[in-house]
């Protein structure tokens, strides 16, 4: 057998015994497009109210968690291994869902706690490798700061993609009765780890929490107590700063490059484009980088392009070779660390915008440039679904 | 006003016959994002999302000649989205039991091979399946990969040396077909 048709025979069999379906694709696409059919008459609509987003908007960029809900009398829950404890209503159960991985139920709800979808609970996972922002850029993020000081970033899922297994994937239920699930993903520092050539490994770490909800009623019910549950976890011991060492040696130029993986990124529906990339690390002693990096958006002539935010700077901050981008990492993709920039460019698919080239420069003069994505309108290119809504075309560092 | 009722009201024609597409190409576009990053949920987050942007597009994507080229195409573009993975990961981290993993069940030279072929860089793994799991002709990967034919071939020709590489003796020898070698 040649090794073709051993490559064509495995992969045949790799998906033979597939597994029942979680979700409900079908209600997933079908509301994914009621959202374009209204789009027109939501326009009007959004006109009126565009003071009230935006005030709300800004409000939000900094998400602020309830202090309201008393928390005297309430048990504290701690994970030594994982240097994390946290405080939750007396009345409330904890349930282990798997190692390192537990989930909060109120009392009437502590049977389906460890569920697929529970009726509703707070999941937190411990820290594990990984840097909060990651590349978790694609949704609209919020940022915000624990209690502690951890410093976390929160997005609420799409319900649609939520819903559970059904049989007949016909949508029948009103969106109150869809789940909700709001995601955080917190910054628990810098840990280090022995390596086999006895060299420590310093990366950062995260920490994982969820509150899911069957439904929108009790989604309302226990929001409030579970998001102050969520404020009070914190390390056991101070964290390192994930942003790394400043102790160490400032890397010198020639010890970093600029990377790029490769490809076009996008987020918001398709709606943004983001230039996401990292740092390669050339060589020398560990160092700490810290590096503020401008972007410009170029049109064919080599001009600026006129848009609100360009240029646009941003400041990295992490410890080489710590923090790179490894060679061996595959190109369509970044290992998640302090030292990756990224831009997002609003609503870049607008009518008569130019393809733009993204140029990044370094201090010290280091660049790279990418020429940004084809319009959806050009010929034989693949169609991201970005539309243009009449809404203006910004740039902003991300998220 | 009642949901179930304003999604009975949009059931047209054109509705009707995605139905029908989405009957036929769904658990293709699953499998195919399964082979692509060896973890059946995310494959699930996918292909819905490949569906959902067919969908949105359907009064367009209805006349093309092969509906489900777009599809794929767009599972393909969603998958290389760097964007997209973390969420979907941390979704299943706080959703499913880590030893919920549905995986394959091989043994000896197969499972050398399956685990070969999820550690080939994506888009050499992206090719191979494409090339061997839908038997697409190279001109069509390339077409779905917006890349030109030789790169395709070198794609291709590069992932079965690796595998070669992996699987040892038995294939130390063998060349490779005409139609998989690398452009000179």
């Amino acid at each position: 057998m040649t090794i073709e048709d051993r490559v064509r025979r495995v992969l045949a069999e790799a998906v033979a015994d597939e597994p029942a379906l979680r979700g409900a694709p079908l209600e997933h696409a079908r509301r994914h497009r009621r959202r374009r059919l209204v789009m027109a008459g939501a326009v009007a609509m959004a006109l009126a109210l565009a003071v009230v987003v935006v005030a709300a908007a800004v409000r939000s960029r900094e998400h602020p968690l309830p202090s309201t809900v008393p928390t005297k009398g309430w048990k504290t829950w701690t994970d030594a291994a994982g240097n994390l404890r946290l405080r939750y209503p007396p009345d409330w159960v904890v349930r282990a869902r798997s190692a390192g991985l537990i989930r909060i139920a109120p009392p009437e709800h502590a049977a389906g706690a460890t569920a697929d979808s529970p009726p509703f609970a707070v999941g937190v996972r411990a820290a594990a490798p990984g840097y909060y922002l990651g590349e978790t850029l694609g949704v609209n993020l919020t940022r915000g700061r624990l209690a502690s000081g951890q410093a976390y970033v929160v997005y609420d899922e799409d319900p649609a993609v939520l819903v559970p297994p059904t049989e007949t994937p016909t949508p029948s239920r009103k969106p109150t009765e869809l789940p909700r699930r709001r995601i955080y993903t917190i910054d628990w520092g810098r840990g280090c780890r022995p390596t086999a050539n006895h060299q420590p490994s310093c990366r950062p770490s995260l920490v994982l929490s969820g509150i899911m909800a069957a439904s929108t009623p009790l989604w309302d019910r226990y929001r409030a107590v579970a998001e102050v549950i969520v404020n009070t976890i914190s390390p056991l011991n101070p964290t390192a700063p994930s942003s790394g060492d400043r102790t160490r040696p400032a890397c010198r130029p020639d010890q970093w490059r600029l990377f790029h993986p490769g490809g076009w990124s996008y987020g918001d529906l398709a709606q943004r484009y983001v230039l996401g990339g990292g740092v390669r690390f050339v060589g020398g002693p560990p160092c700490h980088l810290r590096l503020t990096l401008r972007l410009e958006v170029l049109g064919s002539d080599g001009r600026r392009l006129p848009l609100p935010g360009n240029p646009s700077t941003t400041t990295i901050e992490g410890d080489l070779p710590d923090d790179r981008q490894s060679a061996r990492q595959n190109t369509m993709s970044m290992a998640p660390s302090p030292l990756n920039w990224y831009w997002g460019w609003q609503e870049w698919c607008n009518r008569d915008m130019p393809r733009g080239t993204m140029r990044v420069t370094a201090e010290g003069g280091a660049t790279i440039s990418v020429v940004g994505p084809p319009s959806p309108s050009t010929p034989g290119e693949p169609d991201t679904g970005c539309r243009d809504r009449g809404r203006p075309s910004t740039i902003a560092p991300w998220p | 006003m009642d949901q179930a009722a304003h999604i009975g009201r949009e059931m047209t024609d054109d509705h009707r016959e995605f139905l029908d597409f989405f009957a036929d190409e769904f658990w293709s576009l699953r499998r195919v994002g399964f082979l692509l990053t060896g973890d059946w949920g995310e494959a699930e987050e996918l292909a819905q999302e490949a569906m959902a942007r067919t969908f949105a597009a359907w009064s367009r994507v209805r006349g093309y000649d092969r509906p489900a080229a777009f599809a794929r195409r767009v599972l393909l573009n969603r998958h290389r989205s760097l964007l997209r993975r973390t969420i979907v990961e941390a979704r299943h981290l706080l959703a499913h039991r880590t030893d919920e993993r549905h995986e394959p069940t091989f043994s000896g030279d197969d499972l050398v091979l399956w685990q070969a072929l999820r550690r080939l860089p994506a888009r050499q793994r992206t090719a191979l399946v494409l090339r061997y799991y839908l038997d697409l002709p190279e001109a069509e990967v390339a077409r779905q990969l917006g890349v030109p034919v030789g790169t395709v071939k070198s794609l291709v020709h590069r992932g079965l040396h690796r595998l070669r590489e992996r699987l040892g003796a038995t294939y130390a020898s063998e060349r490779l077909t005409s139609n998989t070698e690398a452009e000179a």
